[in-house]
């Protein structure tokens, strides 16, 4: 069945074929929503989110766009959203109450995930540490439009076309997220 | 094409992004430009440090996502009984790493089925079918819009403290049939969970809900109240009895940030019957940070 068949089988109801539609994509969805937060649990969040969003609206997709840009349409607000309070949770006061008294919040702070990354260990600590604040660095924008374009290898227009803008701006917001690196990874080049 | 205009257009070189004219300038440019070629070997190494940041979600994750939207869906559907056959229907699409997922969703749904149908008898607010409701939304400041469809669609919109607006949103936290329908209500009753009624309905749907969605959002909203005995009891067990590994690692989480000391007893007890990889290595770490022993296991 190729796509459109799909749709519209999963549109009449057939669960079978809203499971071969979504098994299509949801590999995808998930390694974006995994290295934009970087976090399992809040990963999985996006993932049920929007496919059940997707199930849930499914029927009003009239096939004025391509499904794939339907869905990310829905992933990448999704992925913003969770970014951007992901930064606000970040810029909370770095003392908090514990039961022994005031402590600095990263102390309390869970052990970041490193050891779920194998891959990560190649890197030294330091340049690693680096790559994470230069990522958490960018506007919650120019994370995604940068982490879709390099990882996810959506074209300029694609990317635009979900994030509702167009095919320019988004060159322009991947270019001073590329900056930015350039500036903080400037002295391990 | 000039050195400027050529280094604000690396990235769409790079990326393959450029018109066959562009590429062709910019080539030209660089091919005559020391500069320039070195600027373009820095942003390729660049990318690929960044590149080597880059991981891949563990395979399981995604088995878990697949059985959580599977499980989810189910609980959404109207008729809970045909979902048994329905549901056989995703299994040759999503493959035999699935299986036993689905299994374990198969028995919270004949579960669940049973306990739904009961509920969703009684406490229906007064003026409100949750059947007819379509759906609950905040529009931000404040307010919350509900759609119903009766059989015409009627819109209301109340601001949180509206006496309609609070019944519908218990009511649809508890036993809307669609999950996506309560993680809204959760999420919008949660900055109230100061209230006993509300705490309650939201710990419920923490340790009732099938959704492990809901129940995620629950846990954040009880967030705050993390200090209180009757939610770090909720939260000792879910911990012990969640299904969703995801769902227990953040209860781990909530219990640590206060009196980590006193979860001690339960993690030891937990970590005996957990079969999860990642849920034993965040116990055995917990139990680390408090200097607790694992115990004998
Ligand atoms: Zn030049």
């Amino acid at each position: 069945m190729d796509e459109a068949a799909l749709i519209r089988a999963a549109q009449a109801g057939d669960q079978q074929a809203f499971a071969s539609l979504v098994a299509g994509y949801d590999q995808q969805v998930l390694r974006l929503a995994y290295n934009l937060l970087r976090s399992p649990e809040e990963a999985a969040d996006i993932y049920q989110e929007a496919f059940l969003r997707v199930h849930r609206n499914l029927a009003k997709f009239r096939f004025d766009c391509s499904f794939h840009t339907w869905l990310y349409r829905i992933v990448t607000n999704l992925c913003l959203d969770a970014l951007r309070k992901k930064k606000v949770r970040k810029e909370e006061p770095a003392v908090v109450e514990t039961s022994d008294g005031p402590r600095d919040r990263l102390e309390t702070a869970p052990e970041q995930r490193a050891d779920l990354d194998p891959q990560r260990k190649l890197l030294s600590r330091e340049l690693r540490e680096r790559i994470e604040a230069v990522l958490a660095g960018l506007t919650p924008r120019e994370r995604l439009v940068f982490e879709m374009r390099h990882f996810e290898g959506m074209r300029l227009r694609a990317i635009g076309d979900s994030l509702g803008t167009t095919e320019e701006a988004a060159k322009n917001c991947l270019f001073r997220a590329t900056q930015k690196m350039r500036a903080a990874l400037g002295d391990f080049l | 094409m000039n050195c400027d205009q050529l280094q604000s257009r690396i990235d769409a070189y790079i990326y393959g992004e450029m018109d066959f004219h562009e590429e062709e300038q910019f080539e030209v440019h660089a091919s005559q430009c020391q500069a320039c070629r070195h600027q373009i070997e820095q942003h390729r190494a660049m990318l690929r440090l960044i590149s080597e940041a880059e991981v891949e979600p563990p395979r399981a994750l995604l088995d878990q996502c697949r059985a959580g939207l599977r499980q989810s869906l189910a609980a959404s559907s109207p008729s809970p009984g045909r979902w048994r056959t329905r549901l056989a229907g995703w299994l040759p699409a999503w493959g035999p790493v699935a299986r036993p997922a689905l299994a374990c969703a198969l028995l919270a749904l004949a579960f669940f089925a049973g306990r739904e149908v009961e509920q969703r008898r009684g406490l229906i607010p007064a003026g409100l079918d949750l059947a007819r409701v379509r759906t609950i939304q905040g529009t931000g400041n404040g307010m919350v819009q509900i759609v119903l469809e009766e059989p015409h669609q009627r819109t209301i919109e109340g601001g949180l403290n509206d006496i309609d607006i609070e019944r519908a949103l218990l009511a649809a936290a508890r036993q809307a049939p669609d999950p996506g329908m309560r993680v809204e209500s959760v999420e919008l009753l949660r900055n109230r969970c100061n209230r006993d009624d509300i705490r309650k309905a939201v710990l419920a749907a923490l340790e009732q809900d099938e959704s492990p969605i809901v129940r995620l959002r629950a846990l954040d909203a009880l967030r705050p109240h993390a200090r209180e005995t009757e939610v770090r009891q909720a939260l000792s067990r879910v911990l012990a009895r969640d299904s969703s590994p995801n769902v227990r690692v953040q209860a781990i989480d909530l219990l640590m940030d206060r009196y980590p000391a006193d979860i001690v007893g339960t993690l030891q007890e937990v970590i005996r019957r957990e079969e999860d990889e990642y849920v034993r290595t965040r116990i055995l770490r917990a139990l680390s940070q408090v200097r607790a022993s694992p115990g004998v296991f």
